[in-house]
């Protein structure tokens, strides 16, 4: 007699106990495909907003942000006196130091109505905090006094279909240059982005007024030591590293708002279904099995066996209900991907949610097994 | 003639305490390979009780028990769980086979849990199922069966170790008489081979296929222990 067992009888049994009660293998899997459905989109629309809420630090190119003390977030700066771009390029090390001016503006649109806009003013010719996905037109025409790039995500809500299309801002007529293409914006106040001097003009700024100044640092020089120095030199200032500034602006938006956490709330709440529905159609088919499982005991099969299957059956829903979970969530994520607010699903969130479905049905598993666990195969005699 | 299963002075109480019941008072008997032992007596008498313990299923309060001269009181459940996969068959009053499985798939658990597996394992559970005259319900489910062709399957899934010894409970109670007759020849037959079978049951149509009869009452046996004791009725 050799020792152990084979896994493709366990897995059979376990199979046929599933398939054996369709209406029940159809509530469990109903129950796990709900559950990926929501913590898909709750945390697809988390990764997204906080993509969103980062796009503008991470697409800048900088190495380091001067901000004004006490700013948080990329989309709420203060005025910044532009003087300090000088002090920061007479640091060594500092090989290129920018203004950028980030501004909420009126938008009047052709049709008369308005609407709220985060103007975004760059140094022309300088890749540090220009537009990025350009989808027609040229950052080089933004050199019009008028000129603005927007998105065509927000095109209808700005009232623009075409480049040309003029509106006012502010006031001030304006001309539409370019598109770009997914860049969102979680304020819904769409970024326009125009020259450095045209954003001056809209808002009514003064030539020495920038938002931040971007930075780069000399190749091999440390990012950190230069943040440390300029702060140190400029004390009227803070320096952020890029990841620092995109860190701090995502969890202003999610946190200190509280749209993280009900997301993260929502997503938990699709977990707890997910668990609760698992167990307790697993649980009830394992009530209904008991005699069987006492009929192997009194065999002689070890616990290990019936854990075994019962870890295989919740296994089995766990890989069906995740494949048609995640179907559903990227057809999802595929069909909104022209909205304001759109979840992604990069595919470490997609294979997290494999495991986590995983870890969510053999974790519902438990309460049968202690249910087998406590099974006496005398039972089988009554 | 050696015992391939001695219980000498078992004892079983279930509870405890004012609740307590003492459903074995001191019971020793033997069993031989080559016999069929029918073990008798009124509901309450402990004869289940009595086959439990011989299966190794349940631990005694008192008392000893050998397998091939190996004692089997102390062993812990894990220990005893591999005594009864190795060396016994277990036969049952309600079948308990699998529902969801087939004939063939019903033995190759059995065959599974001592490892044999694959095609292995379905040449030697169609071999069993050809033994009990079933060569022709493979693939049959337990529910397309009747209760004859369903406990001619448990005895060939009893069978899957090659056990010395085969216990059954009142495999007959549910049969009808041409069924039940088919399964005591078969029984006969495995004692033949020269397994031990002990056969609970209240079926008086079987009584005169045994080689000896036990039978109990209050806990105690009142007959045939030993062979020479309990010639066949």
């Amino acid at each position: 007699m050799s020792g152990g067992w084979s896994r493709g009888m366990t897995t059979k049994l376990a199979w046929r106990n599933l398939a054996h009660d369709r209406v029940r293998l159809i509530v469990t899997l109903v129950g796990i495909v709900f559950s990926v459905v929501l913590m898909g989109m709750q945390s697809g629309l988390l990764v997204g907003f906080t993509r969103t809420t980062t796009a503008l630090v991470e697409n800048a190119s900088a190495d380091l942000w001067m901000v004004p003390k006490g700013t948080l977030d990329v989309d709420l700066g203060g005025p910044l006196d532009e003087r300090r771009r000088y002090q920061a390029l007479a640091i060594a090390g500092i090989s290129r130091a920018e203004p950028y001016l980030v501004n909420f503006a009126r938008w009047k649109k052709p049709d008369g109505g308005t609407e709220s806009i985060q103007l975004i003013g760059y140094r022309l010719g300088d890749e540090l905090g220009g537009p990025w996905n350009l989808d027609e037109g040229s950052a080089l025409d933004l050199a019009r006094p008028d000129g603005v790039i927007v998105d065509r995500l927000y095109a209808k809500k700005l009232g623009v279909a075409k480049v040309g299309d003029t509106v006012e801002i502010n006031g001030r007529r304006a001309r539409v240059v370019g598109f770009t293409r997914g860049i969102r914006t979680f304020t819904q106040s769409p970024y326009v982005f125009t020259s450095l001097p045209n954003a001056r003009d809209f808002v009514g700024a003064s030539a020495e007024t920038a938002g931040y100044v971007l930075m780069s640092v000399a190749p091999g020089v440390d990012p950190a030591a230069m943040e440390a120095e300029i702060e140190r030199r400029i004390p009227e200032v803070e320096v952020y590293q890029s990841a620092a500034f995109s860190k701090s602006s995502s969890d202003y938006w999610l946190f200190t708002t509280g749209a993280g956490f009900s997301l993260i709330i929502s997503a938990v709440l699709g977990l707890v279904v997910g668990i609760v529905i698992v167990a307790q159609t697993l649980y009830a088919s394992t009530i209904d099995r008991l005699p069987e499982y006492a009929t192997l005991k009194a065999m002689g099969a070890p616990s290990s066996y019936l854990y075994r299957i019962i870890i295989t059956q919740a296994g089995i829903g766990a890989v069906i209900g995740y494949a048609a979970g995640i179907a559903i969530v990227v057809g999802l994520v595929l069909l909104s991907a022209e909205a304001s607010a759109a979840p992604v699903l990069p595919l470490w969130l997609a294979l997290g949610l494999g495991g986590l479905t995983l870890v969510m049905c053999i974790g519902a598993a438990v309460l049968s097994i202690r249910k087998v666990m406590s099974i006496d195969p005398v039972g089988v005699f009554r | 003639m050696t015992a391939v299963l001695r219980a000498d002075a078992i004892r079983h109480v279930y509870g405890s305490g004012p609740t307590a019941f003492e459903a074995l008072r001191g019971v020793s008997v033997e069993i031989h390979r080559g016999e069929v032992v029918l073990l008798l007596g009124p509901s309450g008498s402990g004869k289940t009780t009595l086959l439990q313990v011989l299966g190794g299923l349940l631990r005694p309060t008192a008392g000893t028990l050998e397998l091939g001269g190996r004692p089997l009181v102390g062993l812990d459940l894990e220990e005893l769980s591999r005594v009864r996969l190795a060396n016994f068959g277990f036969v049952f009053q309600a079948y308990n086979l699998f529902p969801t499985l087939t004939a063939g798939e019903n033995v190759e658990v059995a065959l599974d849990l001592i490892g044999i597996r694959g095609a292995a394992a379905r040449k030697r559970s169609h071999e069993l199922l050809a033994e009990v005259g079933l060569a022709d319900r493979v693939h049959s489910y337990p529910a397309k069966m009747s209760g004859g062709q369903k406990q001619r399957v448990a005895i060939a899934r009893a069978l899957a170790a090659d056990p010395a010894v085969i216990l059954a409970d009142e495999p007959t109670a549910a049969l009808d008489s041409t069924s039940g007759a088919k399964v005591v020849s078969l029984f006969r037959g495995l004692a033949d081979q020269g397994r031990a079978v002990v056969i609970v049951t209240h079926d008086n149509r079987i009584l005169g296929s045994g080689d000896r009869i036990v039978e109990m009452e209050d806990g105690l046996m009142v007959q045939g222990a030993h062979p020479a004791q309990g010639a066949s009725a």
